[in-house]
């Protein structure tokens, strides 16, 4: 049995169902099936997806993973797209049952339920793109699924104003993307991932490295390429942020970092690129979120802060040579995605308990006491987030500073101790929560 | 049998965590038979590490395991058993029993029996760290926990209504705090031996030390001395004593076992165990030797001029302390540490005593409200007596013989300091008369003090056994046969010994006799009237006062010191309150502020977006075909 391709195939086959599901019986007798059933199949598909990745996970273990071709359209499972199956699975799974209690303005939940595995589904395929435009595809098919979860309140103002600044921004950077794509058919002959080059990179590789770091960087949000991020975030229906935050953007930057790779050997232009936005990152994040009273914005622009950290990480990976730093970077994903998704949910457990005001950080006063069980969740994440130990926060941020600081390069040192200011500095916002 | 040792500091653990954790459904009695059995047990191990060192005196280092490791330094959990920790167990478990039991009748009654007893073990299983450490680290740990456990004891009535739970607790306050000056002297003695030798275990610090320093070098006296910086505080010599009378706000079976047998005594036992080290920088032992004289003969003066029954005991701790200090300055370990332990036998039998006293009257120690008690309390009244006259140093009970080592080392090597100990012994014999003719003699002075009845027998069993340690207790180091010596000379080679000297014994003797006979003179033949002052504070005037008071120093560190840094803090504070405050108030505005100098970023124009799209993008391809694919 090819386990990869169930694990593929299966989501994509599935959402749909869920789907009709929820339109089946409409006809003849009018009799409209409960959403509820919408919600029970897809965590059937959830439990199902599990067994499916552990299985996956037993054949990765054995050497005995296949790849899945269709024509010459290749899909592989790597270590890579195991982390991102897992962590796609795990918020997917964690939204859902957040999910069942239902938001009362949400109508259409077939659609909802369908969406969220579409995109889930949408993600663990990218993982496993072999060449660069079926990664493009794939990602494409993330994003514009999730455009349909962030859209779901389309009829606020608010929400219609942030879906189409989403939208706008993510064609203009897929537009990049096919360019980069082009140029490096043009200068290569292959679209393929793991090619490996040595010498200097052509000047039509290296612009296309500059495209594709653009396009992939505003989907995981570079700061000057973020300004979509925080209106999204905040307008989006809460368990759908928690999964943007915790599985989209994440997987954008897995993308990116599996992207650049191809074109990395020997070059550490995208080291210096991807360290310098890290710290651009983590500045502005911490500065804007000073400015934030709301607390889905402010955790939208730590979000932006932390994916700076992340960057840091891997940029001094490659740029120094570190791998200890790369896979710091990468625990650092492992860990955001956690603590953000907690994050959110808790923030929307407060907000489902309060009756769906806004929570602001002087509104949120006294919760701990009204809401034991949501507050704690909450400054669990938020002391995670600030870094503090031993919570997974701290860890990462420390693997990201130990291993940077091992390097004798004067950017890198310089740019940890930046970042080490910086968790000082978000200190500032995190603790009047 | 070496490898019982463990066993003797894990008994009181054991002790003290099923008090902790059992005591609540346990009745007094049961707490108290689980302390006490503790403290036997930890006894019976020590007993046992005797006798095996009988046969192989050397002795051995135990580790249990790693403790601390950083990188160059390796720090275990190690025990050492050889003649030097031995005796210190026998001697803390000894009379850690004897001071249990008697504490299991004395501390009846109170609401916090359990906690009592799981102090007092938790105390026999840090001094027993510090004893058996094989190392300066664990040293400390065990020297910080009997801090602790002394802390906890002394303030142990701090609920105490009437402001007299106030005076407890700061009291407690104050023992903990002048220690902490010592502590650190210790703690910068720690560095530079971590420093020097890369290494805290004894054997190789002490190896080390003659290769690696010079007689006499700066480093070495610098390390010794803060040492004894550390050994003052502890051992209550001058000039960090002043914790010690006020540490007798705790109950009276503490005061014996911590403030006079044991604890107090870890200073010496620190010197003692060091004693490579002080043999390398003989400033720090002239500094030692001047500064045990001083405070043996001050401190002898202070109580001379005591009301508190139990304060006169603990000036005469002091002074006694040191007589030990001048003995381990001057090289004579084995006369230190003998005198160190007849001091536990008679100090805790004295201080056990006076608690009876205090039991029987059932309030506080006021020598001017008793008197009389002789024929009341016959039991405390005879043992009192006994653990007196050893005091003074009357043949041939215990302290006579130590006291006399002592004395003779002076005697051969420093005159100088023979006549200020003389002095000093003569002053001890003065105040202990005074204080039995002021206790025991003359007529009640109050009506608890003419009702007293004799204390039950749990109190006075101890008592009984206590005076016989202190009345033989001299057997075991007689002139000629010297035997205690020739037990430590197993550990401490190289003590000095010198051979009896008559003369300086037969001065002494006549000195001691001259106090008791003076103390006789001036409180025996007219007895004490109630109401009536002190006979000697009329003669002395104000020098009566000021001897009270400690000399004074401890007004001077409160005139001085504390003072001084109410001042600095006061001055701090305003500074902080003029510079300061807000300072964090206005860091967040700037930094609000710098954020809003970026917000602008955050706009609902679409176009600027994508401006911010390409600008990035023409950034990003500058960056890059700049650096060139390197």
């Amino acid at each position: 049995m090819n386990w990869t391709a169930w694990l593929i195939a299966f989501p994509l086959v599935a959402s749909p169902l869920v789907y009709l599901a929820g339109h089946f019986p409409q006809g003849a007798n009018r009799i409209r099936v409960p959403e509820r059933v919408c919600w029970w199949m897809s965590m059937a598909i959830a439990a199902l997806m599990w067994l499916l990745l552990a299985q996956v996970g037993l054949a990765a273990q054995a050497g005995a993973l296949m790849p899945v071709r269709i024509g010459v359209l290749a899909l592989e499972m790597d270590g890579l797209s195991l982390l991102l199956a897992l962590l796609a699975l795990t918020v997917y799974t964690l939204v859902l049952v957040y999910s069942s209690a239902g938001d009362p303005a949400r109508v259409g939940d077939e659609k909802f339920y369908a969406m969220l595995l579409a995109t889930t589904g949408a993600m663990i395929g990218m993982g496993c793109a072999r060449d660069l435009f079926n990664l493009w595809v794939w990602f494409e098919a993330m994003v514009l699924s999730s455009f349909l979860l962030v859209s779901f309140h389309a009829h606020q103002l608010a929400v219609l104003d942030a879906s189409i600044k989403y939208l706008a921004q993510s064609a203009v950077g897929s537009l990049l993307i096919v360019l980069a794509i082009a140029l490096i058919l043009a200068a290569r002959g292959t679209l393929a991932l793991d090619v490996s080059l040595s010498g200097t990179l052509p000047t039509g590789l290296l612009v296309a490295g500059a495209l594709l770091l653009v396009g992939f960087g505003i989907k995981c949000a570079l700061v000057p390429l973020h300004t979509w991020l925080p209106d999204v975030y905040a307008a989006a229906p809460t368990g759908v942020s928690a999964f943007l935050s915790g599985a989209v953007t994440i997987s954008g930057l897995i993308v990116l970092v599996r992207a650049l790779s191809s074109l990395m050997d020997g070059a550490v232009v995208w080291g210096v690129l991807l360290l310098l936005s890290g710290m651009v990152n983590t500045l502005v994040g911490n500065l804007l979120a000073f400015r934030q009273t709301e607390l889905k914005r402010m955790l939208a622009y730590s979000s932006i802060s932390h994916i700076g950290t992340v960057l840091l990480g891997v940029g001094a990976g490659l740029y120094a040579g570190l791998p200890a730093a790369t896979q710091a970077g990468l625990f650092t994903v492992l860990a955001l995605s956690v603590m953000e998704t907690l994050a959110f949910l808790a923030v929307g457990a407060l907000l489902f308990a309060s009756g769906g005001q806004p929570l602001t950080v002087t509104t949120v006063r006294g919760f701990a006491y009204r809401y034991p069980l949501p507050g704690f969740a909450l400054v669990l994440a938020i002391l995670s987030l600030a870094g503090l130990p031993p919570l997974a926060g701290f860890i990462a941020k420390w693997q990201v500073l130990a291993a940077g600081f091992a390097s004798p390069d004067p950017l890198v040192r310089g740019a940890v101790i930046f970042a080490a200011l910086n968790i000082l500095l978000a200190i500032g916002y995190y603790l009047p929560c | 049998m070496f490898g019982l040792v463990p066993f003797i500091i894990l008994f009181p653990a054991l002790g003290a965590v099923l008090n902790l954790t059992c005591g609540q459904w346990m009745r007094e009695r049961g707490v108290g038979i689980v302390a006490c059995v503790a403290s036997v047990l930890s006894f019976a191990v020590a007993v046992a590490l005797f006798a095996a060192l009988l046969d192989q005196p050397d002795g051995l280092v135990i580790e249990l395991g790693r403790w601390i490791q950083v990188a160059p330094v390796q720090i275990a959990w190690a025990l050492r058993v050889d003649t030097l920790s031995v005796t210190m167990m026998l001697l803390v478990t000894g009379v850690g029993t004897i001071i249990h039991i008697y504490a299991a009748g004395y501390m009846r009654g109170d609401p916090r029996y359990t906690a009592f007893f799981v102090y007092l073990n938790l105390f026999l299983v840090a001094m027993l760290t510090l004893v058996a450490a094989d190392n300066f680290v664990m040293l400390f740990a065990g020297w910080e926990g009997v801090g602790l456990c002394s802390f906890l004891l002394i303030g142990f009535w701090f609920d105490k209504p009437d402001g007299e739970g106030w005076r407890n607790s700061s009291a407690a306050r104050k023992a903990f705090l002048v220690n902490r000056v010592g502590d650190a002297g210790f703690i910068l003695a720690l560095l530079m031996i971590g420093t020097l030798f890369g290494s805290f275990s004894f054997d190789t610090v002490f190896e080390q030390a003659p290769l690696r320093l010079s007689v006499g070098s700066p480093m070495v006296v610098l390390l010794t001395l803060l040492l004894t910086m550390g050994a003052a505080a502890k051992s209550a010599q001058i000039p960090l004593f002043v914790w010690l009378p006020e540490a007798m706000a705790g109950p009276t079976p503490v005061s014996a076992l911590i403030h006079a047998a044991t604890m107090v005594t870890a200073g010496i036992y620190l010197v003692a165990r060091s004693q490579v080290l002080f043999a390398l920088a003989p400033f720090t032992q002239d500094v030692i030797v001047m500064m045990g004289a001083l405070t043996a003969l001050l401190a002898a003066g202070a109580a001379v001029a005591q009301f508190d029954i139990k304060r006169v005991l603990a000036y005469s701790t002091i002074s006694q302390l040191g007589f030990m200090m001048v003995a381990a300055g001057m090289g004579a370990y084995g006369a230190a540490l003998f005198h160190l332990l007849t001091h536990a036998f008679f100090k805790a039998l004295l201080f056990l005593g006076a608690g009876s006293v205090v039991h029987a009257l059932g309030h506080g120690g006021d020598m001017r409200t008793m008197g009389g008690l002789r024929t009341r309390l016959p039991f405390t009244y005879a043992t009192f007596v006994i653990g007196a006259l050893s005091l003074a140093g009357l043949p041939p009970l215990a302290g006579f013989f130590s006291k006399d080592e002592i004395l003779s080392h002076a005697w051969v090597f420093r005159p100088a300091v023979f006549l200020l100990l003389s002095s000093a012994a003569f002053l001890t014999a003065f105040y202990i008369g005074r204080q039995i003719m002021l206790v025991f003699f003359g007529t009640a002075r109050s009506e608890p003090a003419a009702a007293a009845v004799e204390s039950p027998r749990i109190l006075v069993l101890p008592l009984i056994v206590l005076a016989l340690l202190s009345t033989i207790g001299g057997a075991i180091n007689l002139p000629g046969s010297e035997s205690f010596g020739a037990w430590l000379h197993h550990t401490i080679a190289e003590s000095e010994t010198v051979a009896f000297q008559p003369a300086a014994a037969g001065l002494s003797l006549a000195l001691s006799l001259c106090g008791l006979l003076l103390a006789y003179a001036v409180y025996g033949r007219h007895p004490l009237e109630a109401g009536s002052p002190d006979p000697l504070a009329v003669r002395l005037g104000g020098w009566f006062g000021l001897m009270g008071r400690g000399w004074g120093l401890n007004d001077f560190y409160q005139r001085v010191l504390v003072r001084g840094f109410d001042r600095i803090g006061g001055g701090l504070a305003r500074a902080d309150e003029r510079v300061f405050r807000g300072l964090d108030v206005r860091i967040v505005a700037g930094v609000r502020r710098v954020g809003g100098w970026v917000a602008p970023m955050e706009t609902h124009q679409f176009n600027w977006n994508v401006v911010a799209i390409l600008g990035g993008l023409a950034l990003v391809l500058i960056v890059t075909l700049w650096m060139g694919g390197r």
